[in-house]
């Protein structure tokens, strides 16, 4: 797993100020450095996160299927926090 | 000599569906709407206008933008103009090819604390493609988005753009 690319942390920042998300206060460039550190955070602890799951869970499931639970849960802190439109269909993005 | 004041209404603002378009959007508030083109923050985003050069003495064309965030309370809009100038019965080129001017730009900084405040700035546009009194003038406006000048997140609407010119 490596972080994303430039263009899919400039994808993703994009996305973030047409939904409506980002703190008026901020310029684009503050707004790249959180999701740049955002996506540093992930990478730095998917080792950890791996180890944190449980037996039979760690070892049955694969690497999408880890992901997969990991973003369910925080779509679902997404919406308990107010966000709109996280988690809001089934699947995963 | 007087000045000549010629709005390019919202309403009137064209998209060309091969360029990135901004987009014409009724905002509503708490006691009345307005018409805006609102662009967006990552993507650069354009608009058309077409209007006759009437009394026109030569010199400097001013474009006066007002123009509010949607969104945002601080940071820079980096907003660029291109205008080409057609003369009836005489330029035998195709409307259809016609090429602009070199833009030119303006960065604004937003005025703080009220997101749908208006500002105000302008562009002195020299490239005027030998515009010329009676000329048919052709305009394209943009926010650079991409430019890294450009640091307002959040659309920017554009309330409305005058060309203002000393007249003959």
């Amino acid at each position: 797993m490596a972080t994303l690319t430039d263009l899919e942390r400039a994808d993703e920042w994009a996305k973030f100020m047409a939904a409506g998300h980002c703190p008026a206060s901020l310029t684009k460039p503050e707004l790249r450095a959180g999701i740049d550190a955002t996506d540093n955070r992930v990478e730095a602890n998917v080792a950890s996160f791996n180890a944190a799951l449980p037996q039979p869970f760690r070892g049955a499931a694969t690497p999408e299927q880890k992901f997969a639970i990991l973003t369910f849960v925080i779509q679902r802190r997404g919406r308990g926090a107010g966000v709109a439109g996280a988690g809001a269909g089934a699947g995963v993005e | 000599m007087a000045t000549v004041y010629t709005p390019l209404p919202i309403g009137s603002a064209q998209n060309d569906p091969d360029i990135s378009a901004g987009r014409m959007q009724r905002v509503n508030g708490t006691n009345f709407a307005r018409l805006v083109v609102a662009f967006d923050a990552a993507t650069k985003w354009t608009v058309f206008w077409s209007t006759p050069v009437i009394d026109y003495a030569g010199g400097t064309i001013t474009a006066r933008i007002r123009w509010s965030a949607a969104t945002a309370t601080s940071g820079v809009v980096r907003w660029g103009i291109q205008v080409a100038a057609v003369t009836p019965e005489t330029d035998s080129g195709s409307l259809a090819s016609k090429a602009f001017a070199t833009a030119q730009t303006v960065n604004d900084t937003h005025l703080g604390t009220t997101a749908q405040r208006m500002m105000e700035t302008t562009i002195a546009i020299t490239n005027l493609d030998t515009a010329a009194n009676g000329d048919q003038l052709y305009v394209s406006f943009y926010r650079d988005a991409a430019n890294a000048a450009d640091t307002m997140t959040g659309n920017a609407y554009l309330e409305q753009l005058t060309l203002e010119w000393s007249n003959v």
